[in-house]
C-alpha cells in the first residue's frame, strides 16, 4: 500500500458542517468581507435576475443594468435582529397615521429621541405614543384630541422599549 | 493564549415572556415544558419562594396560586425567534462563535488583546443585547471554554453581568469556590470518584496530579484538569449531525383508540424525518415505544418499544410510516390507556456513505426526488402545507398548553399587540 497523499473518505465529510452543503475557499475584498459574512447568516442568497435572451438584433441599452428586485426588508429594517412587529390596539395615535390593527415596525436600536414616536412601557403596559422631552419633563403624547398627555413623574413605571420607523396600514 | 467567552441568557424563557409583558417585572413567573408537565424556567422571584427547575407543576399548583406566580405554557415559536436575534447580536462581535444550546454560545477572541479589553467589550455587548434584543446576559472571561463555563456562572451573581476569570490570583479564589460536580464535564459519576480521591473543588482538582488523574479517569479528565489550569484545550465546535433524531410528546389526554395513536405516531415520524433529510442523513434502524397509564394516581407507567431495522438505509417519510404502523399493531393492546409515544430513528449515516445493495438497489432516485418536492414546498408555504394522511386532521392527541402567551415575533397573525 501506497504511503502518503491523499486518503479517501478522511476528514469530515463535504457538507456535515453548519451549512449543510460543500464549502470553498474564496478571494473576496477586504471591504466586503463583512456584507458577505451578513449575506451568509441573514441567508439573503438573493440572485440577480438577467431578464434580455441574447438575440441579433439591437442590443437594448438595458443589457448592462442587472434586473435588481427591490426588497421592502430592505427599505424598512435597517437592524433586523432589533426591529419587532406589533399590531395596533386603539386609535389614540390617529393623526399621526397609525389606525387600529396597523402594523408597527420598531427598531429597538434607535435613541429615543423627543418628537418620535415610540413604544413605551407604562406602568406594565406596552403603549405607542409620541416623546417629548423638555427640560426636565417628559411627556408622552398621543394623536387624538380625545386623549390627554401622559406626564411622566416619579411615580410612573415608565421605560422606552422601541422606536416606531414606520406604520404598514391596509386602504 | 486567546481568550473564551461564553453568552448566557439569563431565565431564558422567562426573559422572553417579559418583553412583551412587562407586567411581570418583579414577580414570580414560571415558565412550563410542554404539555404543562413541569417546571423549565423560573424567574429570580420564582426561585426564591422555593421553586425548583423541573418540578412538576401539580406539585406547585397551590403555592403558584397562593404566591401569585404567573404561569406560562412554553412559546417555542417565541423563545426560537429570540434565540436566533440574540446569537446574531453576538455574532458581531466576534465572527468566532459556537452556539452551544438555544441561549447559551461560546465565543472566541483574538489573543492580540488584553482580557481587559474583552471585558471591556462584553460589558457593551451585554448592553447591546439588553437594548436591541431585551434580553439579559450574562458573560464569563477565561482563557479555556472550561473556566469561562465558570466565569460565567460567577457573571450571573455579579452586578455588572460580566466577570473576567483570566487572572491567576482571581482564579484560586473563584475555583476555591466551586464545588467539583458543577465543573463543566464532571458528571455524578465522575464527581463521585473524585470525592474519593479528596477531590472537592473545582481548585483540588485543578491542583491534582495530571498523571494519576489520567490513569483513573482517562485522557477526559486529564483534559478537565488542563482546563482548568487555563491551558485551551476545547476548541469551538462546528455544529455535528445528529447520530440520532428522537421525536415524541406527551397526549394532551389519554387515548385508547389505536386510530389516534397511529396518527400521533405518524406525525412524529414525519417531523423526524424532516429533520432528517434536513441534515442530508438516512436511518437504518428506527424504535417505536408507547407509554401507558399504569396507575393514574401514582403517575406510574407501562412502557412498550420495539425496534425495526430498515433492509436498506431511507429517509423516505411514506416507508417510515408504514414501517412505524406496523410495530404499533404488534405492541397495541386496547384495552390499555396511551398518554404518550414517540419515535427514534437510530444509526444515521450520511448520504455518501449509502452503498448501493446488489438485490435491493439503491436509493430511488423517484422517492427521493417526491421527498425534496414535499420539503420545497413545506419550506415555502409553511409547514404542513403538505401532510401524510396517516397524519390525521384533528390530532386528539395534540398537547395542551392553556397558559401559553397567544403571540409570537413570527406569525403575521399572532403579533404582539400595542395599546394606542
Amino acid at each position: 500500500m501506497g504511503q502518503g497523499g491523499k486518503r479517501v473518505g478522511a476528514g469530515r465529510p463535504s457538507g456535515s458542517g453548519k451549512y449543510g452543503q460543500g464549502t470553498k475557499a474564496i478571494r473576496v475584498p477586504e471591504g466586503e468581507v463583512e456584507t458577505i459574512l451578513r449575506c451568509i447568516q441573514h441567508k439573503f442568497y438573493r440572485l440577480p435576475l438577467y431578464q434580455n435572451t441574447i438575440s441579433a438584433g439591437f442590443p437594448s441599452s438595458a443589457d448592462d443594468h442587472v434586473e435588481a428586485n427591490l426588497d421592502l426588508n430592505e427599505l424598512l429594517i435597517k437592524h433586523p435582529a432589533a426591529t419587532f412587529f406589533l399590531r395596533v390596539s386603539g386609535s389614540s395615535m390617529i393623526k399621526a397615521g397609525i389606525h387600529d390593527g396597523d402594523i408597527l415596525i420598531v427598531d429597538r436600536s434607535l435613541e429615543a429621541v423627543s418628537g418620535k414616536v415610540v413604544i413605551a412601557s407604562v406602568n406594565g403596559e406596552l403603549t405607542v405614543k409620541r416623546l417629548w422631552k423638555e427640560g426636565g419633563k417628559v411627556q408622552l403624547v398621543a394623536e387624538n384630541d380625545a386623549y390627554a398627555p401622559i406626564d411622566i413623574s416619579g411615580e410612573v413605571d415608565f421605560r422606552i422599549w422601541g422606536v416606531v420607523t414606520s406604520v404598514v396600514h391596509s386602504v | 493564549m486567546s481568550h473564551f467567552v461564553l453568552a448566557d441568557c439569563n431565565n431564558f424563557f422567562v426573559s422572553c415572556e417579559k418583553l412583551f409583558n412587562p407586567k411581570l417585572e418583579g414577580r414570580p413567573v414560571v415558565v412550563l415544558s410542554s404539555n404543562d408537565g413541569c417546571v423549565v424556567s423560573r424567574s429570580q422571584e420564582a426561585k426564591r419562594i422555593g421553586i425548583k427547575m423541573g418540578q412538576p407543576y401539580f406539585q406547585i399548583k397551590d403555592l403558584c396560586s397562593l404566591s401569585k406566580v404567573a404561569v406560562f405554557s412554553s412559546n417555542y415559536r417565541l423563545y426560537g425567534d429570540l434565540s436566533e436575534r440574540m446569537m446574531n447580536v453576538l455574532s458581531s462581535a466576534s465572527p468566532d462563535m459556537e452556539v452551544y444550546s438555544v441561549d447559551e454560545a461560546f465565543l472566541n477572541f483574538s489573543d492580540s488583546l488584553e482580557s481587559e479589553v474583552v471585558f471591556s467589550n462584553c460589558v457593551e455587548l451585554r448592553a447591546r443585547v439588553k437594548k436591541w434584543v431585551g434580553l439579559p446576559i450574562s458573560l464569563g472571561v477565561a482563557p479555556t471554554k472550561t473556566l469561562a463555563k465558570i466565569a460565567g456562572d460567577v457573571a450571573k451573581r455579579s452586578a455588572v453581568g460580566v466577570f473576567n476569570l483570566s487572572l491567576p490570583v482571581v482564579q484560586k479564589e473563584v475555583l476555591q469556590a466551586v464545588p467539583v460536580h458543577e465543573v463543566w464535564g464532571v458528571g455524578s459519576k465522575l464527581s463521585e470518584m473524585l470525592r474519593g480521591m479528596g477531590i472537592r473543588t473545582a481548585w483540588d482538582f485543578r491542583e491534582a496530579d495530571l498523571i494519576r488523574i489520567r490513569k483513573k479517569m482517562g485522557v477526559m479528565g486529564e483534559r478537565i484538569v488542563l482546563e482548568l489550569r487555563g491551558v485551551s484545550c476545547l476548541g469551538l465546535e462546528e455544529p455535528q449531525p445528529k447520530k440520532s433524531i428522537i421525536c415524541s410528546r406527551s397526549f394532551g389526554q389519554v387515548i385508547s383508540k389505536k386510530e389516534e395513536v397511529a396518527e400521533a405516531l405518524s406525525t412524529f415520524a414525519s417531523a423526524a424525518c424532516e429533520t432528517l433529510r434536513e441534515q442530508g442523513s438516512y436511518t437504518c434502524a428506527m424504535s417505536v415505544w408507547l407509554e401507558a397509564v399504569l396507575d393514574a394516581k401514582l403517575g406510574t407507567r407501562r412502557h412498550y418499544s420495539r425496534l425495526h431495522a430498515f433492509a436498506f438505509p431511507t429517509s423516505d417519510t411514506p416507508q417510515i410510516i408504514t414501517a412505524a404502523k406496523s410495530i404499533l399493531s404488534n405492541l397495541f393492546i386496547p384495552t390499555e390507556q396511551y398518554k404518550k409515544c414517540g419515535i427514534v430513528l437510530l444509526d444515521l449515516i450520511s448520504e455518501d456513505l449509502v452503498v448501493p445493495d446488489l438485490f435491493l438497489g439503491g436509493v430511488d432516485p423517484k422517492r427521493k426526488a417526491a421527498m425534496k418536492t414535499l420539503d420545497a414546498v413545506n419550506e415555502q408555504f409553511g409547514k404542513k402545507s403538505l401532510f401524510f394522511g396517516a397524519m390525521g386532521t384533528d390530532a386528539k392527541w395534540k398537547t395542551r398548553s392553556d397558559k401559553g402567551s397567544q403571540y409570537n415575533t413570527v406569525e403575521w397573525d399572532a403579533l404582539p399587540i400595542v395599546k394606542a
